[in-house]
């Protein structure tokens, strides 16, 4: 596969993310300005410029109306995806580590770092859909850093935005009612920070991510660890494929941490997992630093890494991609083909 | 389009040259996303022309992905491949100067005065096996050794001892080659690869000596390989076992440098 | 008269001692009726012709001894049909039955002949009872089922490894060990040891006979007593042995005790060759070997060949061929052998022929192939004969013939006549090859004229392709140089506006030079396997594919059905035998010890010539593959599974990894497990979904339009070092 290279950033991604439809991409980096693309030939169709620091996260409603993105210059802004413009800021009160709507796309969560005596906390803001112009200044709801656990790092919806889950820095997942932001319970998952929390398609599990170098995959309903991924460096990031039982994950040494970045130039590498199985699979070579992100198309056709080098590469999976079973998973389908066919 | 990459697999600058042509593909998709391919550009985008723009984006050079448990193996076989084919493409630098070991003749040697010249004709400035070499030291003393020995030596072994083997063919390198013999007359090329010489790295070139007429195998074989660890590996795992009846005799076809 | 006599009644006889003039004049008290014959069936004449008669009979029954007494008895004045026979010894009178019995005098009258005693023994009243007395059924013995080795699960191949005096049967397990299917048996036969056709059973020679075996165990399940049997075959539809021994058939004397039990009558007194009937293990037709082949040094086998559905079976006698049907006890069609002068061999069809004058719905008619060579003003010639009706369906006729070798096409479709000829100088020969195509109207001859000498040709089963082996004969030829040439032929493909002409084979790829000289095709037909066997330094095999399935090359011709490739190929010095498995998925190549000591052993190939076992071993004889019956699927059957096969082959590949070793076996019934969970997993989450409310997206085609969008494509890459 041919990847298309996004370079309109100057300085690492921070998050990448497809639209619904999976024909955006739209990408943020430590350079104060989102970017969003086609998917389909990588033409960037324009940028939001506003924020005064680093933009740590984006998303983007289901209508591909609005956008949100939380920044390192303690703000929220909500954008009009198609032409740019900043329609609300909300400001806050530490720098924003992650921002996500709620799958109703009614509210959507921020969560603030702990800095400067601030412990950080998960902040649910109302969205006003018919005039975004107008929006509620005050959070109708802050979680904060639940008492034993340090502070949360990343943090996301489950099926209809019932729960929010967090990832915390040492590395604990935690679960709260999203209506009342009531503690439901935690478990201690990772051994270092973690990193990313991406749900599967249906939002019932989701995968994460730390820099203990792991993966894991978990029930949002009882918090039960399913699956385990291990992997030889600390983990950026972590996403389920729709279509195939796959994960991919990224990651990589970090810069100051590797000695002589020539010999591995190029070769920081997107890992592809079997999710059932906990193999791995298979590699994509290509960015020149780690991979800070990693976004799957909705309908499972490609991926889109966005990396330490700046560098946003889009990939679409070829034919053998598609093909590739194990034989066990064949057999398991040809036994289930069978059964129907002795039915009829 | 050009683009210099700072530096590619050997260390050189290089300069990577893209055709591009823009072509228009036809697609069918949601009416949402119909709607969207026609908004106008924006923010840094404003006013630019449809299509992409080389500035920001860029197609990539191919990369693979080949899934399945044994990736590993396959990636590591792919990398001796090319590291083979490296090496054949490197040959050109085999030019090495026997003085100073730089790339260039020995006879052109800049170090030809302080180095004392050729040191296989001098016999060897070390490595010398001469026993009455013992009190001499550097080439002098050495390329006296077989005069003063008094005795004749014939002009190969003279060489041999040198640790050079005198020039026969061509230049064809027989650093990695084994001579293999008392090998049993049924013995064919393929059950040399596939049966003796298989699990000691590639093979790049199997002869059994035959005789002219008959066809008949002498029960001599030369097995050259790539590198110098893998024949050695093989000399010392195979030599004296026995094969078809026969107990082999695997030495390298001339002795080391 | 003086003296008077004694009255002799007075004489007490009783104290005279006779004994010594009785044992002087003792008359042979010959009581036995051995030497006397009864002729039945002559004809009743009246007396004036007794004479003539008698002459005539007495001439005609004195052709083994000398009839020293005559009689015919004669009432009112007519002979009665019979006549009583005496001879001087009682062999005379067994040879006299044996050659003349059923000899036929004339139109109306047909001789028949017994020994007296038989008469005696037989015929008097009370002798034999007239009341039907049921024989004695002996229990019935229940046996294995003897095609258990069809039931295995993954379906694999049974075959035999007949190494020193060990034979084991074993499974096919590829690159594995093979699985013993029983204990190997020492001993278990003296000389080699045979399946029959379908696989049913497996026969042992022994010095006494031979001994069938079968079942899961391979149980003795019959013995044929044969003492000395050398060489044996089968009918085809696996009911009859056929069985050979240089020793005939001696039957005891008539009141040894082994008599009672003795198999064979006295009808096969001197017989060599035994048909059998392996269910009953009883004989069931016994031949004398004809005289001339009584001297051969090596014999011709089979001597019996069968029709396809094993109705039929033939034999060649000298200037004729004797047909038996076999649903009739082996009787001979027509009660007489065919008259055909100087017939050379024959061949029956390999299955049931469709001529294109019978009608469709009409069975299946048998045919056989014979010729005759060149005699006097006579050409040579190679005919057609359809079986039971014995009509000639076509002859050609040909000349200058030094053999003739008939081969069928194994659906009877064509008759490939390989006929070698010699120019007038009879210096060198060469081959031409007649083909008789049976399905068409009055069965046309196609010739292909070839310059060199054909030494082997092979039919693709089921096909219309075939492949020969062929080299230019030259004298004194070194044979370290490499001279034959492998040939594929195919038929021409109706060329374009053309209607369909006549079938035409063209050879459409030639490979020379080779040492090559045989040839086998994959049982199912588009592979096959071209070696050179028997020469100890060429031995190898190489594998071609008919339909390979890329692209053509340009110069490949396209005017045939086929696109031959090698696809692998196989040093084998020691080569000297190979075998497809049934399913011609697999070759075993061996080197036999019965043929040459070098590197004895085996090795077992999948069908492009990978190896994927090797063994060498000492005095190594011989590899068998068990035969399989024919397939009981049917032509849907066999569509169902090709349309699902990258499923089945999925299940395959996945059972061959758990066979490989443990360890894979226990990571794919992990994976399994995992699988399973999750798949339970989920359909657990998916069940709950309802209940959560989670309503599946539904994407519909509807609102979608096609745009047009632009994009980038890369024409042409280059990299330049810079210095």
């Amino acid at each position: 596969m041919r990847p298309l290279l996004l370079k309109g950033h100057e300085r690492s991604l921070t998050q990448v993310k497809y639209n619904r439809e999976g024909d955006l991409i739209f990408t943020v980096a430590k350079d104060k300005e989102a970017s969003v693309w086609y998917s389909f030939n990588g033409e960037r169709l324009g940028t939001f410029s506003g924020h005064g620091g680093t933009i740590w996260s984006i998303d983007v409603d289901q209508k591909s109306e609005l956008l949100l993105t939380g920044s390192a210059d303690f703000s929220v802004k909500l954008w009009n995806v198609s032409n740019g413009e900043n329609v609300f800021t909300w400001s806050c009160v530490s720098p924003v580590r992650r921002v996500e709507f709620n799958p109703s796309n009614d509210k959507f969560l921020a969560v603030m770092d702990a800095v400067m005596g601030h412990k950080g906390d998960i902040s649910v803001f109302n969205i006003n859909k018919e005039t975004p112009t107008k929006q509620d200044e005050e959070p109708i709801l802050v979680i904060p850093t639940y008492e034993g656990l340090e502070r949360v790092s990343v943090a996301g919806f489950s099926y209809l935005g019932k729960y929010i889950i967090a990832g915390h820095q040492d590395g604990t997942v935690s679960k709260y009612d999203a209506k009342t932001g009531e503690f439901i319970n935690s478990v201690k998952v990772h051994e270092g920070l973690v990193t990313d929390l991406q749900f599967s398609e249906d939002r019932t599990y989701f995968i994460t991510s730390s820099k203990d170098k792991s993966s894991k995959i978990l029930d949002v309903d009882n918090l039960n660890i399913l699956k385990k991924f291990e992997s030889d460096s600390p983990l950026n990031s972590a996403a389920i494929t729709p279509l195939k039982n796959f994960v991919v994950l990224g990651g990589g040494q970090e810069a100051r941490d590797v000695t002589t970045t020539a010999a591995n130039q190029g070769k920081f590498e997107a890992r592809f997992y079997h999710k059932i199985f906990e193999d791995e699979i298979g590699r994509v070579k290509g960015h020149f630093g780690p991979l800070n992100y990693i976004a799957i198309h909705p309908k499972g056709t490609g991926y889109a890494s966005g990396g330490e080098d700046g560098y946003v590469r889009v990939h679409n999976f070829d034919k053998s991609y598609f093909d590739f079973k194990y034989d066990v998973e064949i057999t398991a389908e040809a036994a289930a083909a069978s059964k129907e066919n002795n039915q009829d | 389009m050009t683009d210099i990459e700072p530096l590619n697999t050997e260390g050189k600058k290089v300069k990577i040259t893209q055709k591009v042509k823009e072509v228009i593909v036809k697609e069918t998709v949601n009416k949402e996303v119909a709607k969207r391919k026609k908004w106008a550009k924006f923010g840094a985008e404003k006013n630019a022309a449809p299509g992409p723009d080389f500035r920001t984006t860029q197609v990539g050079e191919p990369v693979y992905l080949r899934l399945g448990t044994a990736w590993k193996a396959l990636e590591k076989e792919e990398e001796e491949k090319s590291a083979q084919e490296a090496a054949k493409t490197n040959t050109y630098q085999r030019i090495k100067c026997r003085t100073c070991g730089g790339a260039h003749y020995t006879a052109k040697c800049p170090h030809k005065e302080t180095l004392g010249g050729d040191p296989a004709i001098g016999g060897g400035a070390s490595g010398s096996p001469a026993p009455e070499d013992s009190g001499a030291s550097g080439a002098a003393g050495a390329s006296a050794s077989a005069a003063a020995a008094g005795k004749y030596v014939p002009l190969h072994i003279r060489n041999r001892a040198a640790g050079i083997e005198p020039e026969k063919r061509g230049d064809r390198d027989d650093s990695n080659t084994l001579r293999v013999s008392q090998l049993n007359e049924i013995v064919t090329e393929q059950m040399i690869r596939n049966e003796l010489f298989a699990n000691f790295g590639p093979l790049a070139r199997v002869n059994i000596v035959r005789n002219r007429e008959t066809g008949r195998s002498k029960g001599l074989a030369f097995v050259q390989f790539h590198t110098e660890s893998a024949a050695q590996r093989a000399m010392e795992a195979l030599n004296g076992r026995g094969y078809h009846s026969l107990i082999l005799q695997v030495e390298f076809s001339k002795p080391k440098r | 008269m003086g003296l008077e006599q004694p009255k002799l009644e007075d004489i007490p006889v009783d104290d005279i001692d006779f004994s010594d003039l009785e044992a002087q004049y003792a008359v042979e008290d010959d009581t036995s009726f051995d030497k006397y014959l009864v002729v039945d069936g002559a004809p009743i004449a009246p007396e004036a012709k007794v004479p003539i008669l008698t002459k005539v009979l007495t001439k005609l029954l004195s052709q083994h001894g000398t009839v020293t007494n005559f009689y015919m008895p004669i009432e009112d004045g007519k002979t009665r049909g019979f006549a009583f026979v005496e001879y001087e010894t009682p062999e005379i009178v067994e040879k006299t039955i044996k050659s003349l019995n059923g000899k036929k005098l004339d139109v109306k009258h047909r001789l028949f002949l017994n020994k007296l005693t038989d008469i005696e023994k037989y015929g008097a009243e009370g002798n034999v009872t007239d009341d039907f007395q049921e024989p004695q059924l002996p229990p019935f013995e229940e046996t294995d089922y003897l095609r258990s080795w069809l039931q295995d699960e993954s379906g694999r191949d049974q075959f035999i490894l007949q190494k020193q005096e060990m034979v084991g049967v074993f499974w096919n397990k590829k690159k594995e060990n093979p699985e013993p299917a029983i204990e190997p048996r020492l001993n278990w036969t003296t000389s080699f040891i045979k399946f029959s056709p379908k696989g049913s059973y497996v026969f042992s020679i022994h010095p006494q006979g031979l001994q069938a075996w079968g079942g899961r165990d391979f149980k003795s399940l019959k013995r044929f007593s044969h003492p000395g049997v050398r060489l044996i075959d089968f009918s085809p539809d696996e009911k009859y042995l056929i069985s050979l021994s240089p020793e005939p058939i001696i039957l005891p004397p008539e009141d040894h005790p082994k008599r009672a039990s003795f198999p064979f009558g006295p009808e096969s007194e001197g017989h060599k060759l035994i048909i059998w009937d392996i269910a009953t293990g009883l004989p069931a037709r016994t031949f004398a070997l004809p005289p001339h082949l009584e001297q051969r040094k090596e014999m011709i086998w089979p001597l019996l060949k069968w029709s396809h559905d094993g109705k039929y079976v033939a034999r060649l006698g000298p200037n004729a061929l004797a047909i038996y049907d076999a649903t009739e006890d082996f009787a001979l069609l027509d009660k007489k052998p065919l008259k055909i002068d100087n017939i050379m061999d024959f061949e029956f069809a390999p299955h049931g022929v469709q001529l294109a004058t019978a009608k469709k719905q009409d069975p299946l008619t048998h045919v056989l192939a014979y010729w005759t060579p060149e005699t006097g003003n006579q050409t040579a010639r190679v005919a057609l004969l359809e079986v039971p009706s014995k009509k000639v369906l076509r002859t050609i006729n040909l000349f200058q013939v030094s053999d003739v070798k008939l081969h069928w096409q194994d659906n009877a479709e064509y008759l490939a006549v390989k006929v070698d000829r010699h120019t007038k100088s009879k210096k060198t020969l060469f081959t031409n090859l007649e083909f008789f195509k049976l399905n068409e109207k009055e069965i046309p001859v196609e010739k292909i004229e070839l310059k060199d000498r054909v030494v082997n040709f092979g039919w693709e089963p089921k096909g219309d392709r075939f492949v020969t082996i062929s080299r230019p004969e030259v004298q004194g030829a070194n044979p370290a140089i490499a001279r034959n040439a492998i040939t594929f032929y195919a038929p021409e493909l109706p060329s374009k506006g053309k209607i369909a002409n006549l079938k035409k084979w063209i050879a459409f790829k030639v490979i020379e030079p080779k040492f090559s000289n045989t040839i086998n095709w994959a049982p199912k037909g588009r592979f096959l396997v071209i070696s050179t066997v028997g020469t100890s330094s060429q031995g190898g095999l190489e594998f071609y594919d008919m339909d390979y399935p890329g692209e053509k090359k340009e110069s490949e011709s396209t005017q045939v059905n086929a696109h031959v490739r090698e696809i692998g190929k196989l040093e084998y010095a020691g080569l000297t035998d190979l075998e497809w498995d049934p399913s011609g998925r697999f070759v075993a190549a061996w080197s036999s010890f019965w043929r040459h000591k070098i590197e004895n052993g085996y090795r077992l190939l999948d069908l492009a010539g990978h190896v994927l076992r090797e063994e060498l071993i000492d005095d190594f004889k011989a590899f068998i593959w068990r035969p399989r019956p024919e397939s009981l699927l049917t032509g849907g059957d066999r569509k169902k599974v090709r349309k699902n096969l990258r499923e089945y082959s999925a299940q395959f590949d996945e059972s061959d990894a758990m066979e490989a070793s443990e360890a894979t076996r226990e990571l794919i019934l992990n994976r399994r497990r995992l699988l399973e969970e999750w798949t339970s997993w989920r359909s657990t989450i998916d069940s709950h979904k309802d209940d959560y409310g989670i309503v599946q997206e539904s994407t519909s085609n509807e609102d979608e339009e096609v745009i047009e969008e632009i994009k980038e494509e890369i024409l042409e890459e280059k990299e330049e070092i810079v210095a």
